[in-house]
């Protein structure tokens, strides 16, 4: 047959000139998602943020709302009424008659007046002379829900008198000993004995709300929770008890190890291989506040992680990178432009601010040291980064295009602390920790990147209160 | 609804597509994706990259569609953007580009006459095997060889693209062509 000579460069530049390769459908969906995107419906956590705020701003009004600006001269007039009873009450101890008062709702005020054991009926007043009076006093158009009284007599028979009349009401059987049940809001209670002068013992009951108690009998009833948050927390009386606010400054490193999850066989080689961990840096302000011996802090705090390349650090890329070529045949190509080292490879750092936060114990107090333990967990934000990774193409990547990295970290741990009371306001506190990655570093869905490792802090701590 | 658009001609098609028609967008895509990704698959050493490039090339073309004047045609236009693309994408993923020294060119030769290939006159070469041998030169030789040999550039025209010196792309066209007659010698028989 005849040669045909042919230079090289028109061999390819005949063939391959204007040459074409087929397509999947793929190629053009995947342009026209890019081409036409469609709006993404985003969960609205703004919308769940202010939704959060909104329903603690109620709560907050709610527990905060005075109702004592609602009591009227009324009231004050109806407590004298009810101070008189209770005198009254006072007077006929040996009848053994209890008072009791309780927190009601608006809803539920109505006073009932029992008699212990006997059957139920409609009785009329028969104690007229101090019903009249009462009776007199809410007559003036003034609200008959808050005209309370009470009264009982020797017989046992008992009335109600509301607003401008006299309403009977259901009583049992009179006998001598009998219990009176008065249901009033807990601001008439304290118009009353704010009149009285009765020394009144508070209690704290489970529901929230403390029972008034004019006699040894309480009514065990729940109640609802109708107490202002500023009595409330007058009642524990913080500076004398237990919880002890602090600020401070700590300072100390982790030593991290990357825990590398990867598809792409050679990457997961190479990083595991070529990167050794090192110790970084980082500081931070704590606020915190012990609490019957626990203690909760949190913070701000910065902090690097990382790997630390050794100068003779390498990448060894060669020959075994695996290619997919132009026919989708998977070829380990023979000459590959990455069969050199690359030398005095910059190392990695992230930086993040943190938010940590940590709850532990002190499980030994002695005069000047103490110790503890806990659980801690980090919310971290990536703000810079410098030097070089792999990518997933095994060529190097700058940590400074953070678009490769998820911006949000979260870690958890835990930790062990030993402290030293300097003085009564100044504490050293040396805290040994354990911090792991939830969240991975990278952006990738064929790589899981994640560090964890040992710390310390050294941190001095400063008492808010003696 | 809108009256759908006349798309009989090609300027018809460009039109819609500046108006950011999807119906236009398919038809010029369909017309010539075959070809641009041929033209990728010469400048990356694997059809996921060779993809990547065409992906991020005919969003540059719908980008800048409005910036075609019509002086060369369109298929010229595009596939100017393509090769470009390709390079770009490639210094991208690939931060240190390894050229060799040009004070070696001499080893391999630059006399044309070493590259001369004796073909049978019914020899036919398959399109495949052309590509498999191009996609396993080193990305430099590739690239040089591409804009040279195919593409036609000046060797000072590729020192600028691929910001080397002149010396060095004659040394990378040089080592290119070499290895290209060792693998179609070895692998098509050709020699």
């Amino acid at each position: 047959m005849a040669k045909n000579k042919k230079h090289i460069d028109d061999l390819f530049k005949d063939n391959l000139q204007g040459s074409q390769l087929p397509l999947d459908g793929s190629e053009w969906n995947r342009l026209f998602d890019e081409l036409h995107p469609k709006k993404k419906k985003r969960f609205a956590w703004w919308w769940f943020g202010i939704g959060f705020l909104l329903v603690s701003a109620l709560g907050l009004l709610y527990f905060t709302v005075n109702p004592t600006s609602t009591v009227s001269q009324t009231l004050v007039e109806n407590g004298a009424a009810l101070e008189e009873n209770v005198n009254e009450k006072k007077e006929n101890r040996s009848d053994k008659v209890e008072v009791e008062a309780e927190v009601e709702t608006e809803g539920e005020r109505v006073q009932n007046i029992e008699n212990g054991g006997g059957t139920r009926t409609d009785v009329a007043s028969k104690n007229s002379e101090q019903r009249e009076k009462r009776k007199d006093k809410n007559s003036g158009g003034k609200s008959t829900e808050q005209a309370i009284s009470k009264s009982t007599n020797a017989g046992g028979q008992s009335t109600v008198s509301k607003g401008n009349g006299t309403i009977p009401v259901k009583t049992q059987t009179p006998n001598t000993s009998g219990t009176a049940r008065i249901l009033l809001k807990r601001s008439d209670l304290i118009s009353v004995l704010a009149k009285t002068a009765i020394d009144i013992p508070w209690r704290f009951n489970p529901y929230g709300a403390p029972l008034l108690t004019l006699d040894e009998q309480v009514d065990q009833r729940p109640t609802p929770f109708y107490i202002t948050l500023d009595k409330m927390v007058d009642s524990l009386d913080i500076d004398k008890t237990f919880i002890e606010p602090y600020i401070g400054l700590s300072l100390g490193g982790s030593r991290l190890n990357q825990n590398l999850n990867s598809d792409i066989l050679n990457y997961t080689t190479y990083r595991t291989r070529n990167e050794s961990s090192g110790f970084l840096p980082n500081l931070g302000f704590d606020i915190g506040a012990g609490f019957k011996g626990m203690q909760i802090a949190s913070g701000l705090k910065y902090l690097e992680k990382g790997q630390q390349n050794s100068p003779q650090f390498t990448y060894e890329i060669y020959d075994s990178v695996r290619r997919v070529d132009a026919h989708g045949d998977t070829t380990y190509p023979r000459y590959n432009y990455r069969d050199t080292t690359i030398n005095n490879v910059p190392s990695p750092r992230y930086r993040y601010m943190s938010i940590p936060i940590s709850i532990g114990k002190t499980f030994y107090e002695g005069d000047k040291f103490d110790l503890s333990a806990g659980i801690n967990t980090n919310i971290q934000i990536l703000i810079g980064g410098t030097g070089t990774i792999l990518n997933d193409e095994l060529s190097l990547m700058s940590v400074q295009r953070l678009s490769s990295f998820n911006r949000l970290s979260l870690t958890y741990g835990g930790y062990f602390s030993a402290g030293y009371a300097i003085n009564d306001r100044m504490k050293l506190k040396l805290l040994v920790r354990y911090d792991a990655d939830a969240l991975d570093m990278m952006k990738h869905k064929d790589i899981s990147q994640k560090m964890s490792g040992l710390g310390t802090d050294l941190s001095v701590q400063f008492k808010l209160k003696k | 609804m809108g009256k759908e658009r006349n798309l009989a001609s090609e300027q018809d098609i460009i039109s819609a597509c500046i108006d950011n028609d999807s119906r236009a967008q398919k038809m010029l895509f369909e017309n010539y994706a075959p070809k641009m990704l041929g033209v990728c698959a010469r400048y990356c050493s694997n059809m996921e990259d060779a993809k990547d490039a065409l992906h991020e090339g005919f969003i540059k073309v719908f980008q800048r569609i409005e910036n075609f004047k019509g002086t060369s045609t369109l298929e010229t236009w595009m596939t100017r953007l393509m090769i470009n693309t390709s390079i770009d994408h490639f210094k991208k993923s690939t931060k240190y580009l390894h050229f060799e020294d040009s004070e070696k060119v001499h080893e391999y030769g630059n006399d044309d006459t070493s590259y001369i290939l004796n073909l049978e006159d019914d020899e036919e070469v398959r399109l495949s095997d052309l590509y498999k041998i191009i996609a396993q030169l080193p990305d430099g030789y590739r690239m040089v060889f591409n804009l040279y040999a195919i593409e036609g550039y000046s060797h000072n025209d590729i020192a600028k693209e691929l910001k080397i010196s002149t010396g060095t792309s004659k040394s990378q066209l040089a080592r290119a062509r070499m290895m290209l007659k060792k693998l179609v010698k070895e692998q098509l028989n050709i020699g």
